[in-house]
């Protein structure tokens, strides 16, 4: 990728720097508590950025998104809560380390795996955006309707406790991007002859209701309180540490090619690819019995594929638009705010853009490590904030932040009112990221589909002669064939 | 008649319930000059889709086989109790909120569900008090003067 110099040296000018540094350390802190996820991270911050300037705002979002993904490793080692779900295979390996009086070396080995995984997904990000985004540039009506009946499917199978329930999200998702006037012809729909809802559903505020309300309303029935931890944490064990990841080269690099591969796909992220390539590094390691019994490649695995999952997940937000998770979703949120449009003509309009996000990226990951080594016995302080003070601060923070969206107290309830909506879906087992994504990508949808109809001469026969979007449509069915037979052999088994 | 899984049983009824209104509605929407595909095609489309779907779920929930575990877990009181306060509390907040001003509410809001949540002694309430002050003065100052957007 060719970076523009611009961009790049902005983000090595000072003001920048302290920015990113507290923004990672702000990251970590706010990953580390539980409950407390990357996505609300960013959603807390992006109202934050609203004052800055585009560049030093998207740069300080990048920096709190790689320290929040980071920040879980700190509860999920010494607590065994995984403060983000990125965290989730964590857990599993690390807190028998920290059992056994080897939370120090627990900790040390996540921070350098997230390190290295991290770097990987830099590299990633370096080489495969441009080949994904030449290959966007080749979009039309037909193949972004494809790519969002594509994403769908993915967002779909990620619900994988119920399938059916899923698709019910993504389509109310999709069905709530239809309330107020049609994108093509301006006619007003689902008003019930209002005018606040002629302007439909805004992304932010529903989006932060749904994550953040239904999170604390989730969180407030969890007994598990934070234990003060104390745990060894010296430079030496680092340097121990560093010396013995030759030993876990290949199950590092597996790990962060799962983390990227997964992280790239719409809707997944590294809340998917931590279990994955925990699942890989149990089922090729010469012991797997020793696997979740503190064994440091579990942590390895989990956390370098986490990491270089967010590397994953900036290439599909750079080059089409997409969103690779939900904080992307929010990031593209962000960008919108700023007037910036995400898709394939970004890195045309706007190369610097695209410069300091991946070179924001670079940064971040070395403060993370810097910040990780000096001062993880201060960060694990804030795990000790009671849930009575945590969760009204947060409800006053969602409460401004929406607020200033649009200075609009209408955009506040109807966080409130969507907050309330999601804890009642989520209680009942729908899950809520691909109602959000569906709202994200209705528009699209909607306006993509009847564009390509009216191209084809008010016809679907065009899809025939468009090969990538033939082919998005075809993996599109197999995901969702191959979903419907594990899901229907899962309950087979179950019975 | 037998009802398997009650929460997706009521969540699909609730579901039949909104889109049977929405398709009222839809009747109320004037399409105007007629593209192919008017305004309502996709909306009708997923309104279509979606009461397919909850019918799915629907008949599962009555015919399909044992409750999963969470719906068999006893509701805890206490903590639907304290649920139900935070979101009356919340609601309570966002209503006085244009009335009264952003400092008074936001202090009040943050004190009261602190006191709720949190432990009931001198000390504490001391301490919820300087919270609350810090918080509301400082979300005042970042927001307003040092980012320059509007509070309520």
């Amino acid at each position: 990728m060719f970076l523009n110099l611009t961009g790049t040296s902005f983000v090595f000018e000072p003001l920048t720097l302290c920015i990113m540094l507290a923004g990672v350390f702000g990251g970590l802190v706010i990953g580390a508590i539980p409950g407390l996820t990357s996505t609300m991270a960013v959603a807390l911050l992006v109202p934050v950025t609203y004052g800055m300037d585009t560049q030093l705002g998207l740069a300080l979002l990048v920096a709190v998104y790689m320290g929040s993904i980071s920040g879980g490793l700190v509860a999920a080692t010494l607590l065994n809560i995984p403060g983000t779900p990125s965290s989730v295979a964590t857990t599993f390996d690390a807190y028998p380390m920290t059992k056994r009086g080897e939370g120090g070396k627990a900790l040390a080995y996540g921070v350098f795996a997230s390190f290295l995984g991290s770097m990987l997904g830099f590299i990633a990000l370096l080489i495969l955006s441009p080949i994904l985004g030449a290959f966007a540039l080749r979009f039309g009506p037909y193949e972004y309707f494809a790519l969002v009946v594509f994403t769908l499917t993915c967002i779909i199978s990620i619900s994988r406790k119920s399938l059916l329930k899923g698709a019910i999200s993504a389509t109310i998702g999709l069905f709530l991007a239809m309330v107020g006037l049609s994108e093509i012809d301006g006619i007003p729909r689902f008003d019930f002859g209002t005018d606040w809802l002629q302007s439909g559903f805004s992304v932010m505020p529903v989006l932060i209701g749904m994550f953040a309300i239904s999170q604390i309303l989730d969180d407030m029935g969890n007994t598990n309180k934070a234990k003060a931890a104390k745990a060894d944490f010296t430079l030496r064990e680092f340097l121990d540490v560093a010396a013995s990841f030759r030993h876990s080269i290949w199950n590092l690099i597996r790990s962060s090619l799962i983390g990227i591969g997964i992280g790239i796909l719409p809707g997944t992220g590294s809340g998917l690819s931590n279990i994955v390539a925990y699942a890989q590094a149990k089922n090729s390691a010469k012991n797997p019995d020793s696997f979740g019994k503190g064994n440091p490649d579990g942590i390895i695995a989990s956390e370098s594929s986490n990491n270089a999952a967010t590397g994953g997940a900036l290439i599909p937000l750079l080059t089409l638009g997409i969103p690779g998770d939900a904080t992307t979703l929010m990031m593209i949120g962000a960008f919108m705010i700023h007037g910036v449009q995400p898709g394939p003509l970004l890195m045309r309009d706007h190369a610097e853009l695209v410069a300091i996000i991946v070179i924001a990226y670079l940064v971040s990951n070395f403060f993370m490590l810097f910040l990780q080594m000096n001062f993880i016995k201060v960060m694990i302080k804030a795990l000790d904030v009671p849930q009575a003070i945590l969760f009204p601060i947060i409800i006053v923070l969602c409460v401004i932040g929406t607020y200033a969206l649009n200075s609009s107290m209408t955009d506040v309830w109807v966080f409130f009112f969507m907050g309330i909506a999601g804890y009642a879906l989520m209680r009942t087992g729908y899950p809520l990221l691909p109602l959000v994504l569906g709202l994200i990508l209705g528009g699209m949808c909607e306006s993509q589909f009847r564009s390509a109809y009216t191209t084809g001469g008010d016809s679907l026969v065009g899809f025939l002669n468009r090969p990538i979007a033939l082919t998005f449509l075809g993996v599109a069915l197999l995901s969702l064939c191959m979903n419907l037979y594990s899901s229907s052999k899962k309950k087979k088994e179950t019975a | 008649m037998h009802i398997a899984k009650k929460k997706d049983f009521y969540s699909a009824l609730t579901i039949l319930l909104l889109v049977g209104i929405c398709f009222v509605e839809s009747r109320n929407i004037d399409p105007g000059i007629n593209f192919a595909l008017g305004p309502l095609f996709f909306p009708n489309l997923l309104l279509s889709l979606i009461t397919f779907f909850s019918c799915i779920l629907l008949a599962c929930s009555i015919r399909g086989g044992a409750a999963p575990v969470a719906d068999r877990q006893p509701l805890d009181v206490k903590t639907l109790v304290a649920r139900v306060v935070i979101v009356g509390m919340t609601a309570l907040y966002l209503l006085v909120l244009p009335l009264l001003g952003y400092i008074p509410c936001t202090m009040a809001f943050l004190l009261i569900c602190m006191v709720f949540l949190g432990k009931r002694t001198l000390r504490a309430l001391a301490l919820y008090i300087v919270i609350a002050a810090v918080i509301t003065l400082g979300l005042q100052y970042i927001f307003g003067s040092l980012l320059h957007l509007f509070l309520p």
